[in-house]
């Protein structure tokens, strides 16, 4: 069981990180200043033009805060079973 | 106790949104996607300061042999691996708005990413590591390579020329920041702190209740 919790931890994260990686290859990657067009743009639209991005970041924070915990409290519970298991299986003998 | 620290992360988290959404100014050039910063240079903060805790953790391991020890290096760096993961992305969607590419390969950016590798490392090393006391020393040169790519991540932008501004807080900062962004950013910095620390010390009990387990099952089999 822990052993595949332990996959679990770092194959995630890991095919996350692919996923980006390879994202990656189709992203330019010229640096960019402070005075790029993007940014004149931004200035444009107006101070709630990136909306989606502020409320991207705190869904995303959150449910991932919230994924943790959950993930937590369910190993949590499995440790509770095994303990539970393992006093019947003593007790029988 | 676990359930008093709880409620005060819960109560710092919610004035903290507060203070984010209905209290701090909007900053006039790169509009309402400012107030990512409130989250992502926090989180960065924490990811980068996990790491420290890994390290030490590890290293006071290795010369007490007290498994207490090796408890918060593991869970600091499962910790970690989430505020890391959480770094990057949130960097990335202040990114874009801001520079117009989701990522780039700048020096900050860049050993930010391998800090999240050597996260990714030091777990790796545990999972199939050779366990015992072999797997932990592994895992903590791993620890000890990312606390010495912390410091560089912080003074990237000092030591090279990078997309990133220049540090606004602390003793090298070339601009201030306003009093009230300040203020805001202070609280959430400390907030999400605390909430590292709660995390932390719930994985730290989990950890040593694994051991046990870990530790009976040794026993049963050289019982049988």
């Amino acid at each position: 069981m822990q052993i595949s919790v332990h996959k679990f931890i770092v194959l995630v994260p890991l095919l996350f990180g692919l996923v980006i990686i390879l994202n990656l290859l189709w992203v330019p990657f010229s640096v960019v200043d402070a005075s790029s067009p993007n940014m004149a743009m931004t200035q444009n639209e107006g101070p709630e033009s990136n909306l989606k991005f502020l409320f991207a970041v705190f869904f995303i924070s959150w449910l991932a805060f919230f994924a943790y915990v959950f993930f937590l409290s369910r190993r949590l519970k499995s440790m509770k079973q095994e303990i539970n298991d393992l006093r019947s299986n003593i007790n029988e003998k | 106790m676990r359930t008093v620290f709880l409620v005060i992360t819960a109560l710092l988290m919610l004035v903290n949104m507060y203070l984010i959404f209905m209290w701090v100014p909007t900053e006039q050039n790169l509009g309402i996607s400012q107030r990512i910063f409130y989250i992502h240079v926090p989180v960065a903060w924490v990811g980068m300061v996990a790491i420290f805790v890994v390290a030490i953790g590890s290293v006071l391991h290795l010369i007490t042999r007290n498994d207490r020890w090796d408890a918060i290096a593991y869970s600091g760096a499962e910790i970690g691996l989430v505020f890391g993961t959480l770094m990057l992305v949130t960097g990335a969607l202040w990114a874009k708005p801001a520079w117009g590419v989701w990522w780039q390969w700048d020096p900050k950016l860049t050993t930010a990413l391998i800090l999240w590798f050597i996260y990714i490392g030091y777990l790796m090393v545990r999972a199939y590591a050779p366990s015992g006391s072999q797997g932990r020393r592994y895992a903590s040169v791993v620890a000890l390579i990312g606390a010495i790519d912390a410091p560089i991540i912080y003074m990237a932008s000092v030591w090279w020329r990078t997309a990133h501004p220049d540090l606004n807080i602390g003793p090298l900062a070339k601009s201030a920041l306003d009093t009230d962004m300040l203020m805001v950013w202070l609280y959430s910095t400390v907030a999400f702190t605390v909430f590292y620390v709660y995390l932390l010390i719930e994985r730290i009990s989990m950890r040593k209740a694994e051991d046990e387990i870990d530790e009976v099952y040794q026993y049963a089999n050289f019982s049988s």
